[in-house]
């Protein structure tokens, strides 16, 4: 789809979007009767969740009660999660001219998660222009000596990437494998039986690691903060 | 498919803008419906339980001294109470000893007077013989 001049992947549009809607919905519906007493199971659930993400910003030492930083940490968390977990039960994808996979896991692929690592990376740049001041930022790049620049230049390259791509790969190499298991159902009952245990064993192996790599991208993220607040 | 290459892989940077548009906002109406409450609630619940921890801490200490007290003044009042009964059966034990001498006394007198009258009246009755 091209609008603007700009190009969107239709697929990744919608999945998004869904991922976005379904954390939306479990933050507000089971938050919406939320006491300051006895809270009930569900609101106990975020709550919960909450204290894992502040728990994780206190193991990399962010010193900060910041509503937005903890805001981030969790809808990074919960938004991965989802996204990750998407496209493991099943995936839709269409044969044409142009064969298109139409439901899968958003986060397999690079855009959205170097996107999430670009706007994580400029946000802890920001956060460091914000609290010292831009010539701070700038002559950090120089530091300890001048000739470090590049290397500095090229570590926040690689940050971004690393983090961006590490998430990626995972996910899109379950799906891969995934999807491999899931053609064997055209080679007869009896080699669909055969793959199925693999599958399952995969599966449960995808959730893993799906829910592996969102705390380790939130742990990621928070190190990063804790970097530039310090 | 792609507005933009990059070492040969293409990039949709539309892709790449509509996620950051969209995960923006999560983060945004997230922070503004949810967060803001529940952090709060957090806050306000841990607030609440150091102000019981601390009322509890005062109360024991308030409920130890107390019991302190209560102790000294059993105490007190146990000694006080044996000293009681101690004076108490030395004041018995005089009385009962001046109610049996003055027992004996009147005993004592009670017979004298009934001898003098024997003697008496022996007397009288012999006037009347001789008379």
């Amino acid at each position: 789809m091209v609008l603007f001049h700009l190009t969107f992947d239709l697929s990744i549009i919608i999945t998004t979007t869904i991922a976005a809607i379904i954390v939306f919905l479990i933050a507000y519906l089971l938050t919406r009767n939320a006491t300051v007493s006895v809270p009930n199971k569900w609101q106990n659930f975020m709550e919960w969740i909450v204290e894992f993400v502040k728990d994780i910003m206190k193991s990399s030492m962010v010193a900060s009660s910041n509503l937005f930083i903890i805001s981030t940490g969790v809808t990074l968390l919960m938004y991965l999660f989802i996204a990750n977990l998407m496209g493991i039960p099943f995936s839709i994808i269409t044969v044409g001219e142009h064969p298109v996979s139409w439901w899968k896991s958003p986060t397999s692929d690079a855009h959205v998660t170097l996107t999430l690592a670009i706007m994580i990376i400029a946000y802890t740049h920001f956060i460091d222009i914000r609290l010292h001041g831009f010539k701070h930022f700038f002559v950090s790049f120089f530091k300890p000596f001048m000739v470090l620049f590049p290397l500095n230049a090229v570590e926040q390259l690689a940050t971004t990437l690393t983090l961006g791509l590490r998430l990626f790969g995972n996910i899109y190499a379950g799906e891969v494998l995934l999807a491999f298991l899931a053609s064997a159902v055209s080679h007869g009952i009896f080699i669909s039986l055969l793959v199925s245990i693999p599958m399952l064993i995969w599966q449960a192996f995808c959730i893993f690691i799906g829910v592996i790599q969102a705390y380790i991208f939130v742990t990621l993220t928070m190190v990063y903060i804790a970097h530039r607040l310090a | 498919m792609g507005d933009l290459m990059l070492f040969g892989l293409p990039i949709s940077l539309g892709t790449m803008l509509y996620q950051a548009v969209i995960f923006t906002i999560l983060v945004f109406i997230l922070k503004k419906l949810v967060f803001k409450k529940l952090i709060g609630i957090l806050d306000t619940r841990k607030e609440a339980i150091v102000e019981q921890l601390r009322l509890t801490e005062d109360s024991k200490l308030k409920a130890k001294k107390n019991l302190e007290k209560s102790d000294e003044i059993l105490h007190q009042a146990k000694i006080d109470a044996r000293e009681l009964i101690k004076y108490n059966e030395k004041v018995a034990k005089q009385l009962v000893q001046e109610a049996k001498e003055e027992a004996k006394h009147i005993l004592q007198e009670a017979q004298e007077e009934s001898s003098l009258a024997r003697t008496s009246s022996y007397t009288q009755n012999n006037q009347i013989k001789g008379a």
